[in-house]
């Protein structure tokens, strides 16, 4: 049996934990404190790292993490990246710059990044639109990057899926031809 | 792709040819693809529901889906479809007539027998476009615009695979398993919008480096991951449910 890792990253209230408990088949493992933080509404906040899990009809098991949001634990970001399949970076567009977010994590992880299957998932641009999906396009080929950007709710199953489902097809991408 | 026949039934020309542009207009970016049939068999009917109330009976046994367009501000009804033609809505309802035959596998009531099977077609399906596999390949230069992508799952992955690696239309088709005419397609599509961009050309061989300590660690990241194999890809997608 072989273990996988995706790693699950973003900004505080991005939705980390809830998009790994959308598509983990064991009830994450969640590392969450009540939230001393008074720049930020949510009651509690994770300070370890959230785990689930996915087993494969072959055994195999993929490893689900989530990183703490806040940057003052990016030292865990380059311990947990290690042989992960793929990166995917959940953007809030409520909160009030998701570029920079997006900034954080892109000059974070810009060495794993010009190998690392990644994938850009916005949250919330129903309620507000701007920046657009066009806008993040172009921060990340400012840092010469083409990545996936998809307009995500990660509390529904399916948005979830399909942020994985990006991350297997450029892994397939990669091993076309060999 | 599925393809449906459809019928018009004492329109006025000018409507018809809207139609008829409609259908021509949204081939490729519909889950199914309607063409004007001249003749029956019809797998759904248009007809002036300004002329009669109901549709003609040898209508009704032609064709069990009868769309009715009607005077502006007429009362709605399932079959009615109130002038002007506003095309969202007719291909809405067009959608969900494709939707039900492919759905129907039982046969005809014999109440309302009809003359031709209800599925498509007698029109014979256009043939798949062929696709070299030496074609230059290309890969994208930017992610494309949500009216590029439309929400079409099958289009965010060829858009992914992509951003990957350069391919060509006969790539996206094998790695896809999409139709040619959709690989093509997009591949089109993207060109037109200025997105793809052929890879710089390969530098000319350097000469093997001596063997030295230092080489050992000039491996790429790529080599000390672990191997995900196209079978456990299959494996993980069957876990998703996709």
């Amino acid at each position: 049996m072989t273990e996988y890792k995706i790693l699950f990253t973003g900004p505080m209230g991005a939705g980390k934990t809830t998009a790994i408990g959308a598509v983990s088949e064991t009830p994450p493992v969640i590392t969450d404190v009540a939230n001393t933080d008074p720049g930020h509404g949510k009651p509690r906040t994770t300070v370890g790292l959230d785990f689930g899990q996915l087993t494969l009809a072959t055994g195999d098991r993929v490893r689900l993490f989530g990183t703490p949001g806040q940057v003052r634990f990016d030292f865990l970001w380059q311990i947990l990246v290690r042989n992960a399949l793929g990166l995917i970076v959940l953007c809030d567009n409520s909160r009030p710059d998701p570029l920079a977010d997006l900034r954080v994590y892109l000059e974070g992880f810009a060495a794993e990044l010009k190998e690392l299957p990644c994938v850009i998932g916005v949250g919330r641009l129903p309620g507000h639109p701007a920046p657009g999906l066009e806008d993040y396009a172009d921060e990340l080929a400012r840092h010469d990057l083409v990545l996936p950007v998809l307009d995500v709710d990660v509390r529904r199953r399916a948005d979830v899926t399909l942020l994985i489902d990006t991350l297997l097809a450029q892994i397939e991408a990669s091993l076309y031809g060999e | 792709m599925p393809q449906f026949k459809l019928g018009v039934h004492e329109l006025p020309a000018a409507e018809v040819v809207l139609v008829r542009t409609l259908m021509r207009l949204f081939a490729q970016d519909r889950p199914s693809r309607w063409v004007i049939a001249d003749a029956p068999p019809y797998d759904a009917v248009l007809v002036d529901g300004c002329r009669a109330d109901t549709p003609p009976e040898h209508l009704r046994r032609l064709c069990p889906h009868v769309l009715r367009l009607t005077r502006i501000n007429a009362d709605p009804a399932p079959d009615a479809l109130a002038r002007p033609l506003r095309a969202d809505r007719l291909l809405q309802w067009l959608d969900g007539v494709a939707s039900g035959v492919a759905r129907d596998t039982a046969p005809a009531p014999a109440s309302a027998p009809l003359t031709a099977p209800s599925t498509p077609a007698a029109e014979p399906p256009r043939p798949e476009p062929e696709l070299p596999a030496d074609a230059p390949r290309l890969s994208l230069r930017r992610w494309p615009r949500a009216a590029v992508l439309r929400d079409n799952p099958q289009r965010v992955r060829m858009a992914t695979l992509l951003s990957r690696r350069a391919l060509n239309a006969h790539d996206l088709r094998r790695l896809t398993g999409l139709p040619a005419s959709e690989c093509l397609a997009f591949m089109r599509l993207l060109q037109s919008a200025d997105l793809l961009v052929a890879p710089p050309a390969a530098p000319p061989a350097a000469p093997a480096p001596a063997a030295t300590p230092a080489t050992a660690t000039a491996q790429p990241p790529s080599k000390a991951r672990p191997s995900f194999t196209q079978g456990l890809i299959s494996s993980f997608r069957k876990r998703l449910g996709l």
